[in-house]
């Protein structure tokens, strides 16, 4: 078992957690398992130069530092199962024990109630074919309800201080450190079958979108591949679609 | 006017990247044309893509993942050795492409040339790098990946549009080691 993850580095204000990982790592090798995480992101980043909404008092900002080298590149999607996992646990424990409204958006989103309260910046540093660094952001919004269409909060009642996101930090790095040991004995199957057991519509059917098409098909969520696609059974075809393949529609 | 001075100056002529000299002394006059400006007599040079290593598994029935196949053939003016006026000086001047190298797309993904849309690139033609720069990132399954360089030198060309699919060993940037 690992036992590294303790580091937790908190910084008052900043623009982005992952930015401020990826500038640390340019002079220095922090410990494996660091997390920053900061009471106010001004320039929270999502994908694509996409903004990370994130409102001071309600929104949790994290990101974590990992040397995961030993992963070849191919099964490097298991690292967004890893860090998906981890947050799920967490808002699990903490809103849903009983697994009810929270689960998986295949890749890496967390919806509650079908409505997004976390995403997942995962980027990471290669060299000579192996990652030397994988930078690892987490935001969840725990509220007040935003203007954003399709966006959750945990709601009101949370108002977190700075313990408060110490805590949080704590905890996902605790699950973090439990899956990180899973993938470092190889034990992908085993991610895998937990992914799917918190996966959005696993085994039901989903209305989707292909990528440029506009109209609607339905089919079966089959879960991910060995490569971290979806496998989708439409009719008696099954198709597998990387992240920009597909809409899926909640 | 010693040899090597003459040899040195055709090397200071070839690297300039100017297309005609012409120096005159009391005892010498020399003439030096790098073909630069020759397009009839530019020999193109194609880089093959080498057969990229498909990691994508043949599954059991339609596969959607549209592949698509980049084969980019790179046509470089190899400049050719002209013979000058006057005293009999030969220079070969300008690139010589064998001596160029690749850096190639370690996974399958999407191609980015700059760090997010509204910032610059990482790198353009003409550009320095040193061994251990980003030069890009690859991105597969929303997970960004920065690729560092293997080798110093010059980039002489980018191989792959901004934000379109790359495959596996895919060279993405051409370099100039030297």
């Amino acid at each position: 078992m690992i036992s590294y993850f303790d580091n937790i580095i908190y910084i008052d204000e900043l623009d982005s957690t992952n930015s401020y990982a990826t500038n640390l790592l340019k002079h220095h090798k922090p410990k494996e398992g660091t997390v920053i995480i900061t009471g106010n992101q001004k320039k929270g980043r999502g994908v694509h130069g996409n903004q990370w909404l994130f409102v001071q008092g309600y929104s949790f900002a994290g990101t974590w530092i990992l040397y995961p080298d030993f992963l070849v590149l191919e099964k490097q999607y298991l690292l967004y199962v890893l860090a998906t996992l981890s947050v799920y646990d967490f808002l699990a424990e903490k809103i849903d024990k009983n697994h009810n409204n929270l689960y998986i958006k295949w890749p890496n989103d967390i919806v509650l109630n079908s409505k997004k309260i976390s995403g997942i910046l995962i980027e990471n540093h290669i060299k000579k074919n192996r990652i030397m660094s994988s930078v690892m952001g987490i935001g969840i919004n725990m509220g007040p309800e935003t203007k954003f269409k399709n966006f959750g909060t945990l709601g009101k009642e949370y108002c977190l201080k700075k313990s408060d996101l110490k805590e949080i930090a704590s905890n996902i790095s605790l699950n973090l450190m439990k899956y990180y040991d899973l993938l470092t004995k190889k034990k992908f199957d085993y991610l895998i079958d937990i992914y799917h057991n918190r996966l959005l519509n696993y085994h039901k059917n989903f209305e989707y979108l292909r990528n440029g098409k506009h109209q609607k098909e339905i089919g079966v969520n089959l879960g991910i591949d060995e490569f971290g696609r979806l496998k989708v059974k439409t009719g008696n075809e099954i198709y597998l679609f990387s992240d920009k393949e597909i809409v899926q529609i909640v | 006017m010693k040899l090597s001075e003459i040899q040195d100056l055709i090397k200071f002529v070839s690297k300039s990247g100017v297309s005609e000299v012409e120096l005159e002394t009391k005892e010498i006059k020399i003439t030096i044309k790098t073909g630069k400006s020759q397009q009839s007599n530019t020999t193109p040079v194609v880089i093959q893509q080498p057969t990229p290593v498909q990691s994508v598994p043949v599954q059991q029935q339609v596969v959607q993942a549209p592949v698509q196949q980049h084969v980019p053939s790179v046509e470089a003016p190899k400049t050719q050795e002209k013979q000058s006026s006057g005293n009999n000086v030969q220079t070969s001047a300008g690139s010589d492409e064998s001596k160029y190298v690749t850096i190639k797309s370690p996974m399958i993904g999407t191609f980015y040339r700059s760090p997010s849309p509204d910032k610059p690139p990482f790198v353009n033609v003409g550009d320095e790098i040193k061994q251990g720069q980003t030069v890009c990132i690859i991105e597969a399954m929303k997970l960004f990946n920065e690729i560092e360089s293997d080798v110093s030198g010059r980039i002489v060309k980018v191989l792959v549009d901004n934000a379109t699919p790359v495959e596996y060993d895919q060279p993405l940037f051409l370099v100039d080691p030297s």
